[in-house]
């Protein structure tokens, strides 16, 4: 349905690597992608996103080709501030655990659906299969586990 | 209609009583007091995905609650607000499935024999009893049980402490391969001697048998045994590390397997319909009824009563429901030890952080453990054990890999780059050893009824009252020094901790321990060799009701280490041969 990423998206997908440590690419093919950015509109107060999405243009706009410059720039306006740091957590939660969590000591929260448990983050950040949902073939646990995770870094 | 016999409960022991006396031509009803279990794809799928989106996923998570066949929660911990009433001091840890084919919906699959010398406890050791069976006794069981189950494993392996197979046996499908972190722990504590009092043992890593589809045993003479289901229909195991509580293609073993080659014609099995008393002729003392509560919907407490009969009635509802049934009926019980001698697997765990990566969360839960230290003469002081090694980390005691995500974003906040490796790092060098302690069978560990507690139905709720003694408690610290010395072997950083809010929390000579539940209740309806102190006989027949059969792990004078399925699949065969002679000239 979505070919290629439209506007919205892409600043969505280029903020979700920075602060997930996957590639945009990699967040791309994801099937969930769209139902995340979705989720992350709805799910945050009125003005969050947009506020949020705004900053990291401008930080990739000052910024271009530095990853190291662009970590620290996300870490300053974006992580620790005071307004959007919560809800880029709740960010990376969504994209890891596919669930939102408001912020704060919340419980665990249940996955918007069986898609966004098995696309989480968190299996190839891990370097395995969703629990339940994804697997390899008979055996392939005997063999030696990836030397790092899998999927891309942002470049 | 009568029926040769009226089963209840649909789990693999009633599974395997319908469907062998179908098999010989008598007609069978089975009751199921909880909803259907579809084995299609998209039945089984809503199973799936109700346990993939829901907010804490456990063992019980793809089967919704229902009301009107509750069943235990791993939340039920403390109190009267579970299903379980508790009434301590230590909380029942452990949970079972009110579902077409019961609590093999959600189990493991660890199918292991147990030892010669856990059914002879009195004489060997002093504690507990005898069982009033030998292994030899339950052998031929045991292979059909195997056979019935597809258990994967190898004959010569499983070769330990007096367990025994005849020349040439052959397990229905081929050895689960073990894990990369199984050949880590194994190079690591080679050689490796544990001291348990006087004694020194072995530690050996050894392969865990399972019911589990891999690849058919090429040395198994294929009319041994029931066939096993097809492998190669979407019903091997793949590594999908979901096993507990499901295996999305149902590689591993459940009791739906089992219902489906039961003669349709013979077998009518009926789901909602919760079997509330037992009715008896005084004068014969036989069974002559069970009055059932069927309902249309789990969100309704709407039923119809209706009574239903059978030259035998056979009780197959788990340890726990059937002492309700028993006790909600005032049957069964001259021996007063209908209830009594509840025991589990008290499941204390270790984890710590390897050097190297291990290759966690994947493949099935568990595939090797430690079964050398499950017998010796410090039996007479503590319990023994099996060790279980995790192939899933830290999931069970701390709740990884998510938690860790959690406290990496929450606590360390942490993200980006950093985020992911850290979190690599941390979740691929979880290490994490299980141990299934033996409990031993004390009066005082019992299921009693309370008039004040039911459920939806009207039904009685289970009161529980749980211990561990000094033996039990002895055999936890054990473990615990066992699995100090094997990190320290493996150059593991043991970060293990046990919060002594829980409920569970102990202390043993000045330190802490806990543990969970493995979801093996047993002996409330024990076996033994007189009416007078057990409460079936060998067949797992009443002493008090010639028509009643109690089967299950309630059966189960002692506990032993192994995980109870297999013997509790092979004690069931048994039964249906004494059933048989029962019923012989019944139509037939």
């Amino acid at each position: 349905m979505t070919a290629s990423p439209s506007p919205g998206l892409e600043g969505f997908l280029g903020l979700s690597g920075a602060l997930t440590g996957f590639s945009a690419d990699f967040l791309a093919a994801s099937a969930v992608a769209r139902t995340f950015a979705d989720a992350f509109h709805h799910r945050t107060p009125a003005g969050i996103a947009e506020r949020m999405l705004a900053v990291w243009e401008e930080i990739v706009r000052q910024h271009p080709g530095g990853p190291a410059a662009v970590e620290e720039a996300v870490r300053a306006r974006i992580w620790r501030d005071e307004a959007l740091g919560p809800y880029a957590r709740s960010l990376v939660k969504l994209w890891y655990l596919g669930a939102w969590h408001d912020p704060g000591p919340t419980p665990s929260a249940p996955p918007l659906s069986a898609d966004a448990y098995a696309e989480g983050l968190i299996w190839p950040a891990i370097g395995a299969g969703a629990q339940g949902a994804r697997a390899p073939g008979l055996g392939d646990w005997g063999t030696p586990p990836p030397r790092e995770p899998l999927g891309d870094e942002p470049p | 209609m009568t029926f040769s016999a009226v089963v209840v409960g649909s789990g693999v022991a009633g599974a395997i009583v319908a469907k062998e006396l179908g098999v010989r031509g008598f007609r069978v009803l089975v009751l199921e007091a909880g909803l259907e279990s579809p084995m299609d794809d998209a039945g089984f799928g809503s199973h799936v995905r109700s346990h993939l989106t829901a907010p804490v996923r456990g063992p019980n998570s793809p089967f919704p609650r229902n009301p009107n066949a509750p069943h235990p929660m791993p939340s039920d911990l403390a109190g009267e607000n579970g299903y379980l009433v508790q009434r301590g001091p230590m909380p029942f840890s452990s949970v079972y499935t009110r579902y077409l084919g019961g609590t093999t919906l959600q189990w493991l699959g660890t199918s292991l024999r147990m030892l010669p010398s856990d059914l002879r406890l009195r004489s060997l050791y002093g504690r507990g009893v005898d069982w009033p069976l030998a292994y030899e006794d339950l052998a031929p069981f045991y292979a059909q049980a195997e056979g019935e189950l597809g258990v994967a494993a190898d004959a010569e392996e499983q070769t330990y402490l007096g367990v025994s197979f005849p020349d040439g046996y052959a397990y229905p499908m081929e050895p689960v391969p073990p894990s990369y972190s199984d050949a880590l722990v194994a190079a690591g504590l080679e050689g490796m001697r544990f001291h348990i009092g006087g004694e020194v043992l072995p530690v050996q890593v050894t392969s865990t048998a399972q019911a589990r589809n891999t690849r058919p045993n090429p040395r198994r003479d294929p009319g041994s045994a029931a066939p096993s289901s097809d492998p190669w229909a979407r019903e091997r195991c793949e590594g999908y590390a979901s096993c507990v509580p499901i295996c999305p293609v149902q590689a591993k073993y459940s009791a739906l397997r089992t219902l489906r080659r039961a003669p349709p014609d013979r077998v009518e099995i009926l789901t909602r319909s919760v079997a509330s008393r037992l009715q008896m002729d005084p004068g014969t003392g036989r069974v002559t009824g069970v009055v059932c509560k069927r309902y249309h919907s789990p969100s309704s407490p709407e039923h119809t009563v209706e009574v239903v009969g059978g030259t035998l009635v056979v009780l197959a509802a788990g340890a726990i429901e059937n002492a309700k049934l028993l006790l909600a009926s005032g049957l069964a019980n001259s021996s007063d030890q209908v209830g009594r001698n509840l025991m589990d697997h008290p499941f204390p765990m270790s984890w710590g952080l390897l050097r190297e990566r291990a290759g966690t969360f994947r493949g099935p839960g568990s595939t090797s453990g430690i079964e050398t230290l499950r017998d010796g003469s410090f039996r007479r002081e503590r319990a023994a054990f099996r060790v279980e090694l995790s192939n899933w980390g830290w999931e069970l005691p701390t709740g990884a890999p998510q938690s860790d995500l959690r406290a990496l974003v929450d606590g360390e906040g942490l993200f980006g780059r950093e985020l992911r490796r850290a979190l690599f790092d941390r979740v691929q060098r979880q290490l994490r050893f299980g141990f299934v302690v033996e409990q031993e069978p004390c009066a005082s560990n019992r299921v009693t009824l309370d008039p004040a507690f039911r459920d939806a139905l009207g039904e009685p709720r289970p009161v529980i009252a749980y211990d561990l003694s000094e033996y039990v408690r002895a055999g936890i610290a054990t473990a615990r020094r066992f699995s100090k010395q094997a990190f320290a072997r493996l150059g593991a950083e043991d970060c293990t901790t046990y919060a002594p809010d829980d409920p569970r929390h102990f202390l043993h000579e000045g330190a802490g321990y806990s543990w969970c539940g493995s979801g093996h209740s047993m002996g409330t309806h024990r076996m033994g060799r007189s009416a007078r102190d057990s409460v079936v006989d060998a067949d797992q027949r009443s002493w008090d009701h010639p028509n009643l059969y109690l089967v299950g792990a309630g059966s189960f004078p002692t506990a032993g280490t192994a995980n109870p399925t297999l013997t509790l699949a092979a004690l069931a065969f048994r039964s249906v041969e004494r059933m048989v002679r029962d019923l012989a000239g019944d139509g037939a």
